[in-house]
C-alpha cells in the first residue's frame, strides 16, 4: 500500500523517464543529415554578420578617430610583455640589492616540505 | 490493513518537504552557492593561458614522485577541488601525494593562434620543469581528464624517455569517430570551421556550452525541477550548486587548437590512425612504456564509452590497466560516485608506483 500511495516518487520516476525519452527522441532528431546542414548553416551565417558587424563598427570607429578592438587588444599584449619584463627586472634587482648587502637573496614564501620517503600501505606494514 | 497510516506519514514528510522547500528556496535563490577550489595551494606559473598550481602537503611525508594533474582545456580545474570534503585534491593530499595541477584560463584574444604543439611542447614541459625544479625529483606521473588528458597522452607519447614515470588518463578520447552526435554536427561537408576560427578567433564559450547541452537537451531543465523536489536535502543542493557552476563555467578554446582539434581528430581520425603530427613529429602512443591507467565511465556522454575503450589496447605498455566505472563524465572524477570508486582506485594504482 505505501508503494501505492507513494504519489511523490511515482512522479519522480515519471520525470526521468520522461527525459530519457525526450533526450533520445531529440538526439534521433538532432542526429540526421538535414539538422547538422541547416544548424552549420546558421552557425555560418551568424559568424559572417559578426564578421559584417565588426568591419563596419571598425570603419566607424576609424572615422571618428577612435581606436578600435584591434588596438586595445594589441596594446594589452605590449602591457603584458611590458609586464613580465618589469616582473623579471624587479626580481634581478631584488637580488642585486642582498648581494650588494651582504645578504641572501630574499627567500621564497615558506612551503612545507615533507620527507619524501612514503612507502605504500603494504610496504609499510612488512 | 496499514495503508492509511502510511500514506498519513507520506502526506507528512512531504508536507514538511514543502514547508522546508520554500525556507530554503529563499536562501538558494539569494545565496551565491558553496565555496570551490578551497584547498590552500601556491600559483608557481601563470603565463596567459596557463596556470600551475601546487598544493601544499597535509601530511609530514609524501611519496617521491609528484603527480601534476592535466585539465581539460574546456573547463575550470577546480573539478578537482570542488569543495573541503569533496575535493580530489584534498584526498590525495591525505593519502600523502604532492600535488600540482594544471589549469586553463580564458584564452586571451592574442591566445588564438596557440596550437597543440604550444600546449603539449611547451605549457605542459614548462609546468614538468617547474615541477622537478620544485620537488627536487626527475620524474613525475601525468593524470589528465578529458582533453586534458589527451595532451598528457600525446606529450608522453612524443617524450618516451622521460620524465613521465606514470601516466594515468581519464574519460580520454581516442577513436574519434565513435564520437556519435559530434560526429554528425561536425560533419566535414557541412561544419566550416575555418570561417568559425577566422571570423571569431578563439572559439566562444557559448558555443561549447551549448553543444554539450544539446548532448541531452532537456537535461538542464529536468534538474532545475529535481533540485527544487529536493530543496529540503542541504547535501544535493550543496552538490548540485557545485556541479551546476562548474558546468556553466566553460571556457572558450583558442582558434587554432580548435582548428586542429576539428580537421586532424575529428575529420581525419589521426590519432587513432597514427597519423597525427605535432611539431613534425608523429604521435604513436605505441611508443609509450610507462605504467599506464585509463578510467573510463560507462555511461559517458561527452567523451563516449566507444571513443575511449580502445586507448588501452594501443598504448605500448605493458604494465596497463583499464578501470571501466559506473557513471558519467563527471560523476567519474568527482562527487559521491567519484569518491567510492575512481579515487581509492588510483590511490591504490599509484602509491606503490610512486614511492
Amino acid at each position: 500500500m505505501a508503494g501505492t500511495a507513494d504519489f511523490m516518487q511515482l512522479w519522480r520516476e515519471a520525470l526521468q523517464k520522461w527525459e530519457r525519452q525526450t533526450n533520445e527522441a531529440l538526439n534521433a532528431a538532432s542526429g540526421d543529415e538535414a539538422f547538422s546542414r541547416a544548424m552549420n548553416q546558421s552557425m555560418a551565417a551568424m559568424a559572417r554578420l559578426q564578421a559584417l558587424q565588426g568591419e563596419a563598427i571598425e570603419r566607424a570607429l576609424t572615422r571618428h578617430n577612435l581606436p578600435s578592438r584591434a588596438d586595445f587588444r594589441e596594446l594589452g599584449s605590449r602591457l603584458d610583455s611590458i609586464e613580465a619584463q618589469l616582473s623579471e627586472l624587479n626580481r634581478l634587482f631584488g637580488e642585486i640589492v642582498s648581494v650588494a648587502r651582504g645578504a641572501a637573496p630574499p627567500a621564497a614564501p615558506p612551503v612545507p616540505r615533507p620527507a619524501r620517503t612514503r612507502k605504500p600501505p603494504q610496504d609499510a606494514a612488512s | 490493513m496499514s495503508g492509511a497510516p502510511d500514506l498519513l506519514e507520506r502526506l507528512q514528510v512531504e508536507v514538511e518537504r514543502a514547508r522546508e522547500r520554500n525556507i530554503k528556496g529563499w536562501n538558494y535563490l539569494v545565496s551565491s552557492g558553496p565555496p570551490r577550489g578551497v584547498t590552500p595551494k601556491d600559483v608557481v606559473l601563470n603565463r596567459g593561458t596557463l596556470s600551475l598550481y601546487h598544493y601544499r602537503p597535509q601530511v609530514s611525508e609524501v611519496y617521491r614522485t609528484p603527480i601534476l594533474f592535466v585539465m581539460a582545456t574546456t573547463n575550470r580545474g577546480y573539478i578537482f577541488d570542488l569543495a573541503p570534503g569533496q575535493s580530489f585534491v584534498e584526498f590525495l593530499l591525505k593519502r600523502g601525494y604532492d600535488v600540482y595541477v594544471i589549469d586553463w584560463n580564458p584564452p586571451r584574444d592574442d591566445e588564438c593562434r596557440l596550437r597543440f604543439e604550444d600546449y603539449v611542447l611547451d605549457f605542459i614541459p614548462s609546468c614538468v620543469a617547474e615541477v622537478q625544479e620544485r620537488s627536487g625529483e626527475r620524474e613525475v606521473s601525468l593524470v589528465g581528464y578529458c582533453m586534458g588528458g589527451v595532451l598528457a597522452l600525446i606529450h608522453a607519447a612524443l617524450h618516451a624517455d622521460g620524465p613521465v614515470r606514470n601516466l594515468a588518463c581519464f574519460t580520454t578520447p581516442f577513436d574519434w569517430s565513435k564520437y556519435g552526435l559530434f560526429n554528425r554536427w561536425a560533419d566535414p561537408r557541412h561544419f566550416d570551421v575555418d570561417t568559425i576560427v577566422d571570423t571569431f578567433g578563439n572559439l566562444p564559450a557559448d558555443l561549447i556550452s551549448t553543444s554539450f547541452e544539446m548532448l541531452r537537451p532537456v537535461s538542464k531543465a529536468v534538474g532545475q525541477v529535481q533540485v527544487w523536489d529536493n530543496m529540503w536535502n542541504d547535501e544535493f543542493v550543496k552538490s548540485y550548486r557545485a556541479f551546476d557552476r562548474w558546468g556553466a563555467e566553460t571556457l572558450p578554446l583558442a582558434g587554432e587548437y580548435f582548428r586542429q582539434i576539428v580537421k586532424e581528430l575529428f575529420f581525419a581520425n589521426k590519432l587513432y590512425t597514427g597519423e597525427l603530427e605535432i611539431g613534425g613529429r608523429r604521435v604513436d602512443v605505441g611508443a609509450i612504456k610507462v605504467p599506464f591507467l585509463h578510467a573510463i565511465a560507462e555511461h559517458d556522454h561527452i567523451a563516449p564509452f566507444e571513443a575511449t575503450r580502445e586507448l588501452i589496447e594501443r598504448v605500448g605498455s605493458t604494465d596497463k590497466e583499464q578501470l571501466v566505472l559506473k557513471g558519467g563524465h563527471v560523476s567519474l572524477i568527482a562527487g559521491p560516485n567519484a569518491v567510492r570508486r575512481l579515487w581509492p582506485r588510483l590511490d591504490a594504482w599509484l602509491a606503490p608506483r610512486s614511492a
